[in-house]
């Protein structure tokens, strides 16, 4: 029991400052070549099998997205930014998902809960320092299209909720 | 008669080699060994040292014996057979003494066959609670090895029926199945020459790092050898699966392609001659991934063993095995392998083939 608390206390230390590292985004949405890594990416899939390595997987993506949606609102590309957020939501639920397989398996998964929890903290945290930044919609108006509000703010609300855990 | 003596006291060497290696069980593992036994190899340390060099030098002189014997035609095929099949027999049941790669091997194997997960993304480490963390030694990488050979470990791995003492038997058994193929291989590759067969089958370095560690180079050296056979016999569809098999173990074999495509313009020696340097350049490349470790030299006397001929090869062979059997001395008498350990690891490489090959020299020279 002790020990227990002594485990959450610690959690909870680490949590507060959350030392998740996020990577490096690599090539980003509107680079020529950034079709070909997505291509990649999904070819990726099939290699990636097992449930701790498709979560592994998952959470690797989760964060790449998040940090291509950060650059991307900083630089005012709110379109493509908030498919990068989409897609980083999915991705982190979908991680979750293999968690759970993994668990159903049989397989001890508390150092990966662990880290999946350390790194919603760290996504939180991006996210709430883009809500501070960002207007709270934006009416995106493309060339040859109608216009289209993109409410930032609710999307950044969903995001924060899904990673509360 | 004799050679009945000679085959009865190198068999009891065998057997005393076999027992020596229970000293090593790791603490960790389930397998109760000898108190006296343990304490002699981990905490006589001196002594543990001395037993291995002498079983290293008697080994090697039992090896020129045969060697001799075998290049005066005063062994027969069978004698020779006998010998194999003795030094098999006693050397299965072996403990993988010298290096923990079989443990690797078997963890690789339970990763993805047991917990269904691709090795080459998942680690053994993350595997909180598996019984095999607790001894095993390179816990913290992923496979290492090419897919072809992890798909061949589902067959000792299942015969291993989930436990850990008979899994490291099923494998080490699997990996003695190659080596009496590769050992047939050379025989056949080397038109039945029996001074070829006894320098493969009865060299120290391939008895000790096969037989008893339990090495996979054999494995990939067999693909590599019946993809030579297969080439002779002018089958080169099926030579170059064989070849891409046998990459599919280690990778190392991969230089060998070329060779293989421009096969026409070479003659057989030629061919094996140039496959034998290859090897060995990789070999010596070998510490640019990690560092030389002594069973990758199987990879040259694979080759070496079909060149009798070639004596510059030989003594380079003899050399280079007699030093690489040395390397383990120093991790065996200091038990880390940092302070001295690395530059004697390199001394100990290095010398015994620089003093064969001055003496192959000398020799030349004052003909």
């Amino acid at each position: 029991m002790l020990a227990r608390k002594f485990k959450n206390f610690f959690l909870a230390v680490i949590l507060i400052s959350s030392p998740y590292v996020l990577p490096y985004p690599g090539l980003m949405p509107g680079n020529k070549l950034y079709p070909i890594k997505q291509v990649f990416d999904k070819v990726m899939e099939y290699w990636v099998f097992g449930s701790f390595a498709r979560y592994k997987y998952e959470l690797a993506l989760a964060d790449k997205k998040l940090v291509e949606a950060k650059t991307l609102f900083e630089y005012q590309q709110y379109l493509l930014a908030m498919k990068a957020l989409s897609d980083s939501n999915v991705h982190f639920q979908k991680a979750s998902k293999f968690l759970e397989q993994a668990e159903r398996e049989g397989k001890n998964i508390t150092q990966k809960e662990d880290i999946y929890k350390l790194a919603g903290k760290k996504h939180q945290e991006v996210l709430k320092n883009l809500e501070q930044i960002l207007p709270e919609t934006f009416i995106w108006q493309p060339e040859k299209k109608p216009a289209e509000e993109l409410n930032l703010k609710s999307a950044l609300e969903e995001a924060i909720r899904l990673r509360e855990i | 008669m004799k050679f009945e003596l000679i085959l009865l006291v190198y068999c009891l060497l065998l057997i005393f080699l076999a027992i020596f290696s229970y000293g090593f069980v790791d603490a960790n593992f389930p397998l109760k060994t000898s108190s006296f036994l343990y304490n002699l190899v981990h905490f006589h340390r001196p002594l543990t040292t001395g037993i291995y060099t002498l079983f290293i030098v008697s080994l090697f002189g039992f090896y020129f014996y045969f060697l001799d014997k075998a290049r005066r035609q005063q062994i027969t095929i069978r004698q020779v057979k006998t010998l194999i099949l003795f030094a098999l027999g006693v050397l299965l049941f072996s403990f993988p003494a010298f290096s923990y790669d079989i443990f690797n091997y078997i963890a690789t194997a339970k990763v993805t066959f047991f917990y269904k997960e691709n090795p080459y993304l998942v680690m053994p480490i993350e595997f909180l609670g598996e019984p095999m963390l607790k001894f095993m030694h390179a816990a913290n990488k992923y496979a290492l090895y090419a897919p072809f050979w992890i798909l061949l470990t589902a067959i000792p791995y299942f015969l291993g029926l989930g436990r850990i003492v008979l899994t490291v038997f099923t494998f080490k058994a699997f990996i003695a199945c190659f080596y009496l193929i590769s050992v047939w291989l050379v025989w056949r590759l080397s038109a039945g020459n029996l001074y070829s067969l006894v320098f493969f089958a009865l060299n120290p370095l391939v008895i000790i790092e096969t037989l008893v560690s339990g090495h996979n180079d054999v494995v990939m050296m067999t693909f590599a050898l019946i993809a030579f056979l297969l080439l002779f016999q002018k089958r080169k569809l099926l030579s170059l699966i064989s070849l891409f098999s046998s990459i599919g173990i280690k990778y190392a074999t991969i230089v060998l392609t070329p060779l293989f495509v421009f096969s026409f313009k070479f003659k057989k020696e030629k061919l094996i001659a140039y496959s034998a340097w290859l090897m060995f350049i990789v070999f010596l490349l070998s510490p640019l991934r990690e560092e030389i470790y002594s069973w990758y030299f199987i990879w040259v006397i694979s080759f070496a063993a079909l060149l009798p001929k070639d004596k510059f090869l030989f003594w380079l062979v003899i050399g280079f095995s007699l030093g690489l059997l040395l390397r383990h001395i120093p991790w065996l008498y200091f038990r880390n392998w940092g302070g001295f350990t690395p530059k004697i690891k390199t001394l100990a490489t290095f010398i015994p083939p620089g003093i064969t090959l001055f003496g192959y020299f000398l020799k030349l020279f004052s003909k």
